[in-house]
């Protein structure tokens, strides 16, 4: 390896060794899966555990209909335990196969029962991931609103209660926000406006998960009244073991790329590389200018 | 409205007061509603884009800070020819890929492999007066060739290494090695060098290499004691007048 290759390995992002591409295609697919600027909407990776019951299955099944189309569904058994040491290795290398940076991992224990695990990576590393425990739940079929939910619209996302006074619901109210939420098009028309989905933080910890279709009703003013009406599904969690993520990790992750704006009123001269900046100097004010006053120009008062 | 937070750029509200032990499911679904109507007033009230489409709206920057999924991609650097095109003003324009070929009756691409104008695929070619004698104007065409693509590989190597070189230069070196060479150097340069870079020198005199010239700033140092000594000199000199 020349020297060229070894600096350019050294401080590429992913600071993985990545074989050039030796086709056309290759080169395609890198270019598809390399960072970019303004970022596509992060896909979820929906992977069931080595034991699951059937409820979780449905909730996976429910959450990834939910997330069309930027989901892929994991078909056959995972033994991956998140929470163990080392255990992340396996979820990352999965994520990183399926070009996914959200996660959600169900399974079914004797000491953890309905068990999902959701969670979120950067750069495929882990970055942070909850535990929470089905309590009760309430499928999307079972609700007749849920036939008319269309996919590829921009949900609105609602809180309720006090995420905030706690750092673990706080992240976790930052995970449901990054996992539902649409930054991809600053543009919004307002006939997308569809459903919403409402997480509530309840007194004793425990957190709802629920959807709701919005009606819009005509009012005497032009702002439109709100109908709410449920289009499930109804999910309700405890909240059980969590990863927060390093303070350092978290920091990265959440830079901002700088946007160069464009600048006004600069050029380029086209021999010389110079920039040329041209400046407004403001009117002057000549009555009020200083100069040597003249003998000879003033005023004589006579007598 | 109190307790009741709206952030329009990422479609998020919140509802931020606790739920309380004894709160009935009807108190809560009016606390969504709440939320959600106030949300929904706030996106119709962001200004209009066009006359045309009346229900378009652009959305503020959000508020709430969502982690990247992958790093912030860094600037490539530019190519020799990219930096003189940025200086001269150069645009990249795009051309068409094909061409019609008349005497074909098809469309070919117009660079490389059966390329319009192939010159290797020439049967005639014009007259060239400085072929030599027995020299084959076919050969030279491909010798052309071959030359330009040698050319070209070498810019890119170039470019390669001048990559290298900048993402060099950034990590601590160790200066006191190469600092003596490069003095030498630019002395050199600078005991050719005029004011004008040259434009009112003498344009008929041949160029000089680097490796001809002789550094000749070597005479020109003052011992240390010297250069005291003369500026005690001048400053008793100022002084003298006060």
């Amino acid at each position: 390896m020349s020297i060229v290759e070894q600096i350019m390995n050294v401080t590429s992002p992913t600071s993985e060794k990545q074989r050039p591409p030796k086709s056309r295609k290759g080169k395609k697919h890198l270019e598809s899966i390399a960072p970019q600027w303004e970022e596509p909407p992060k896909g979820l990776l929906v992977i069931n555990g080595h034991q699951t019951s059937q409820q979780v299955k449905n909730v996976l099944a429910d959450l990834s209909r939910l997330k069309k189309p930027h989901c892929r569904q994991l078909r056959k058994k995972n033994n991956i335990l998140p929470f163990e040491t080392g255990g992340e290795a396996s979820l990352e290398f999965l994520c990183k196969k399926n070009d996914c940076s959200h996660f959600i991992l169900g399974n079914h224990t004797k000491k953890r029962p309905h068990n999902l695990i959701l969670g979120r990576l950067y750069d495929f590393h882990l970055l942070d991931m909850f535990e929470l425990g089905v309590v009760d739940y309430k499928g999307l079929d079972e609700f007749e609103m849920a036939k008319q939910l269309k996919s590829q619209l921009k949900p609105l996302v609602c809180f309720v209660g006090d995420f905030d006074s706690d750092d673990t619901t706080r992240k976790l109210k930052n995970l449901f926000l990054d996992l539902f939420h649409d930054f991809e098009d600053r543009q919004l028309s307002l006939e997308q406006l569809d459903n919403v989905f409402v997480i509530s933080l309840y007194h004793d910890r425990t957190i709802s998960f629920q959807n709701f279709m919005i009606r819009l009703k005509k009012s005497d003013t032009y702002l439109p009244r709100v109908a709410l009406e449920e289009a499930g599904p109804c999910i309700r969690f405890s909240l059980r073991r969590s990863r927060l993520a390093a303070d350092d990790l978290w920091k990265q992750a959440t830079k901002r790329p700088k946007q160069g704006k464009s600048k006004k009123n600069v050029t380029m001269q086209p021999i010389l590389g110079r920039q040329v900046g041209r400046i407004h100097v403001g009117r002057q004010k000549l009555d009020k200018l200083i100069i040597k006053k003249q003998r000879a120009l003033k005023s004589k008062e006579f007598e | 409205m109190d307790g009741v937070e709206v952030d329009l750029g990422s479609l998020s509200c919140a509802d931020v007061r606790p739920i309380l032990q004894g709160e009935t499911k009807q108190e809560q679904e009016e606390r969504i509603l709440r939320a959600v109507e106030f949300l929904v007033q706030g996106l119709f009230t962001l200004p209009e884009q066009s006359s045309e489409r009346k229900s378009q709206r652009e959305l503020p920057e959000p508020f709430s800070v969502i982690p990247r999924a992958k790093p912030i991609p860094k600037e490539k650097p530019l190519t020799k020819w990219e930096q003189f095109a940025r200086i001269r003003g150069i645009r990249k324009r795009k051309r068409d890929k094909f061409a019609w070929d008349e005497t074909r009756g098809e469309f070919r691409p117009i660079h490389g492999y059966r390329s319009i104008n192939d010159e290797s695929d020439q049967v005639i070619l014009p007259h060239d007066p400085s072929l030599q004698p027995g020299e084959s104007p076919f050969d030279r065409v491909k010798e052309g060739k071959r030359n330009r693509v040698k050319n070209n590989r070498k810019s890119q190597e170039r470019n390669k290494r001048s990559i290298a070189k900048d993402q060099l230069s950034s990590r601590p070196v160790r200066t006191d090695k190469y600092k003596s060479k490069d003095l030498e150097k630019s002395a050199k340069i600078a005991s050719i060098s005029t004011r004008s870079l040259g434009k009112y020198g003498d344009r008929n005199k041949p160029r000089q290499k680097l490796s001809s010239i002789k550094a000749s700033h070597k005479k020109n140092i003052i011992p240390s004691g010297a250069e005291r000594e003369r500026t005690f000199q001048a400053v008793n000199d100022v002084l003298k007048n006060f």
